[in-house]
């Protein structure tokens, strides 16, 4: 079962993976079920190497891992922002690679990491000040200050009390 | 588009509603203090641009779907042109705001409604994914809240046709309303800046003390509608030069005089406010039968109207306002009210929930709870007392249309919710009602003549007795086929709620058995031993006891994992099920602990005493959070 399936990046870059592995990816696994047996490469414009070769490193080391469940009965997890060691270690990237890695992954359709990109960025706005938030990702507020006080009255109300 | 907001009555375009460039609140004149609330201001950053730049960014602002698996680009503001429509462009933007709103939303999901609130202060395009409807349904139902699904297909449907709207069903949809101050206070920007919605979530509800009538010309629709304004003659005129027939009109019914000077400032239930909602829906019915162009075109059609395309186009706001711009007239108007219109609608134009406003409603009734926000009200009331039981009552079940009363003085009463007024007084115990509970189908008691009644809940008739305890009972439960009851002669029995039959007779309790609870197939009685024991259902088989109390136990409830007992040493304790163990102790009380109710998942803790105090804890740090006293003069 070594079967191996050739992913050619945005770059042009070839990336000869197990093809066990490539099956993360929600994406790649329809693919190769439509497709069946075919030695041509799979072209991931969306996806550059750079890109790739982190996803790819983060699909070997979970290959052990079961497969997601598919349904999304998983509203308990949702509050849970915990990231597992390695997976924290793995998402330690600047931010342009962190949003490349996530939409990479939805686009690849790989649940699990996707995940741990959103939980990572929701990490960086839980309980932080807006003007934290701007500082953060480099947002130019763009409300004027009375807007703004008025958006602030207006959701007041979830404030933690 | 001259008129300066020193001239409020300035005669309007009969093509354009609004000719100001764009609806603001300008700080220096007083004509606008009346729309506070009402906030369509041109971002800043857009100040500087051209008025094709604008009209353009309102047109990518909503493109529809993305060739890239219908994904809605995250932000259209700032790159109108150059992040178009291509997918790749995605790849090339730097920051979180070039997500796809997909992704923005997939990772909000991760957040909760208070971060939601601080995102939506980020920026316009945050703003407008923290709207987002699907991820504050998903945040409702993450708190555990359930939503009465009955009534909200009854408000829904309802509302959809103009000539019922059921206003009570709002009301009672959404339960307890803001009380007072907080709901008036709603603004109207953010639901104009969703795409989804056809009118503002917002309704200007004018004060008493308006302007005079020396307004007549009305330039936008809901103005015309609003009932609170004499309008001897009604101008018509809207962007698109929508007639309006007469009849519409006058089907609003025009509030008294009276009624209007009896405005209190905001007091969102009171039934002025509720009739004042009716021309709303109407308004709301009509405009998108007559006009859907208008929800949905909005930008492109106001920039693309040729006669008056240089003042349109001006107007940066969301052009779906337009309709609904506040002609400066009312505009001079005191201190009006932005009354959130309760719902809003679905892609497909039909009424849909605002689950942000359920959401935030829902929260205020919890925090009423933390809080200990409440209303008292005595039934019967002074002036029907005849009717009341003439001794004191020990037991009580209630739901939206009865209350039903087990007294001393040996009847249980049915009462009305609404009206609090006595329907029925049921009457065959020779002995003191103890305690009572009733389903669909009947009505079971126990008293302390030793006997238990099965009642039949809609005619009060006697279905059976039940005979067996020795002694008084205390308490009983039952549910869709049981009847478990206990009773001073220190067993617990199980009946048969169909038959009568008594299928089991549970002995352990080594003194009074006070109270009993069953569910999932366990029992679990509280007694004047200090114990409490879990039962098996099927075999009656003793299975767990706790001990730990240092005096008799008085009460207990039982959900199925936790077990929560009130007893006479003024403690209330919280046990699990599963492993016996006690996991909260609750003091405070200065006296017996005569009842407890309790939601586990919320962590609440209710509790009565002899003390006359009503507490509310939060078991988890077993904290008092709540002290209710003063309520009642006797135990």
């Amino acid at each position: 079962m070594t079967t191996k399936v050739t992913l050619t990046s945005s770059d042009n870059e070839n990336f000869s993976v197990n093809k066990e592995i490539t099956k993360r990816s929600i994406l790649i696994k329809n693919m190769l079920e439509d497709v069946g047996k075919s030695d041509t490469p799979i072209p991931l414009p969306n996806v550059n190497s750079k890109v790739l070769r982190k996803v790819i490193e983060w699909c070997e080391y979970h290959c052990m891992d079961p497969l997601a469940p598919t349904n999304e009965n998983t509203e308990n997890q949702k509050q849970n922002t915990d990231i597992e060691d390695w997976d924290q270690k793995f998402i330690e990237v600047d931010q342009e690679t962190l949003f490349k890695i996530i939409l990479a992954t939805n686009y690849l359709n790989i649940k699990p990491l996707l995940d741990i990109g959103c939980k990572t960025i929701t990490n960086m706005i839980k309980g932080k000040s807006p003007e934290e938030i701007y500082k953060t990702f480099n947002i130019v507020n763009n409300f004027t200050p009375k807007e703004e006080a008025q958006i602030r009255k207006e959701n007041k109300w979830a404030e933690d009390q | 588009m001259s008129t300066s907001p020193a001239h409020p009555n300035h005669h309007l375009s009969p093509h354009f509603p609004h000719p100001r460039p764009f609806i603001t609140n300008n700080p220096d004149s007083p004509a606008d203090e009346g729309y506070d609330e009402q906030r369509f201001e041109t971002p800043s950053y857009m100040k500087g641009w051209s008025e094709e730049h604008r009209a353009g960014v309102r047109k990518t602002a909503r493109v529809g779907p993305e060739p890239l698996g219908g994904r809605f680009r995250f932000i259209s503001f700032e790159h109108p042109r150059t992040s178009a429509t291509s997918a790749v462009a995605y790849f090339r933007s730097r920051h979180h705001r070039h997500l796809p709103h997909e992704l923005a939303i997939h990772i909000l999901t991760f957040t909760d409604a208070e971060t939601l609130a601080r995102v939506a202060l980020v920026s316009w395009q945050w703003n407008k994914v923290s709207q987002d409807q699907q991820l504050w349904r998903r945040f409702y139902f993450r708190q555990g809240w359930s939503i009465n699904q009955r009534m909200i297909d009854t408000y829904l449907s309802t509302t959809a046709n103009t000539q019922t709207v059921a206003i009570e069903l709002v009301d009672g949809m959404e339960g307890v309303e803001f009380t007072g101050k907080g709901k008036a206070k709603e603004l109207s920007m953010m639901s104009l800046d969703d795409d989804d919605l056809v009118l503002p979530s917002s309704l200007i509800v004018r004060s008493p003390r308006m302007p005079s009538p020396k307004t007549p010309s009305i330039g936008s629709l809901p103005m015309d509608f609003t009932p609170a304004v004499p309008v001897p003659a009604v101008h018509v005129s809207t962007p698109s030069a929508l007639p309006i027939p007469a009849h519409i009109l006058h089907r609003v019914p025009a509030p008294s005089t009276r009624s209007s000077t009896l405005l209190p400032i905001p007091t969102p239930m009171s039934n002025r406010f509720r009739s004042l909602r009716r021309p709303s829906e109407l308004l709301l019915r009509f405009r998108n039968r007559h006009a859907p162009h208008l929800s949905t075109t909005s930008a492109t059609h106001a920039s693309s109207s040729s006669s008056s395309s240089s003042s349109t186009s001006s107007t940066i706001t969301p052009t779906r306002q337009l309709p609904v711009a506040v002609p400066s007239a009312y505009r001079s108007s005191r201190p009006a009210v932005v009354f959130p219109h309760p719902h809003h609608h679905d892609e497909k134009g039909r009424p849909a929930i605002c689950w942000k406003r359920l959401y935030r409603n829902r929260l205020q009734i919890e925090r009423n709870w933390r809080v200990g926000v409440y209303r008292s009200r005595a039934i019967p009331s002074a002036e029907n007392m005849h009717e009341g039981h003439r001794e004191g009552i020990y037991c009580v079940q209630f739901d939206e249309e009865k209350i039903v009363s087990g007294s001393r003085d040996n009847t249980i009463k049915v009462w009305d919710t609404h009206s609090g007024r006595c329907l029925r007084t049921l009457v065959a115990h020779t002995g003191s009602v103890l305690c009572l509970q009733y389903d669909e189908k009947y009505i079971i008691s126990g008293s302390s003549d030793n006997s238990i009644i099965q009642w039949d809940v809609r005619t009060g008739a006697v279905v059976r007795i039940l005979k067996g305890h020795t002694e008084p009972v205390f308490n009983l439960k039952i549910d869709r086929d049981h009847i478990v009851s206990c009773s001073k002669d220190r067993t617990v029995r199980v009946w048969d709620l169909h038959t009568g039959e008594l299928l089991r007779t549970l002995v352990g309790h080594r003194a009074a058995v006070n109270a009993v609870q069953f569910r999932q197939g366990l029992i679990v009685s509280a007694s004047g031993d200090r114990t409490v024991k879990v039962w098996d259902l099927r075999t009656g088989e003793c299975v767990r006891t706790f001990d730990s109390h240092a005096r008799g136990i008085a009460c207990v409830q039982f959900d199925g994992k936790l077990v929560v007992s009130g007893s006479s040493d003024k403690t209330i304790k919280v046990w699990d099920v599963n492993s016996g163990e006690c996991v909260g102790t609750m003091t405070g009380h200065t006296d017996l602990v005569r009842t407890v109710q309790f939601d586990g998942e919320r962590g609440r803790v209710v509790s009565g005493s002899y003390d006359e105090t009503l507490k509310v804890w939060d078991w988890k740090t077993g904290k008092c959070m709540v002290d209710l006293k003063d309520g009642h003069t006797s135990r």
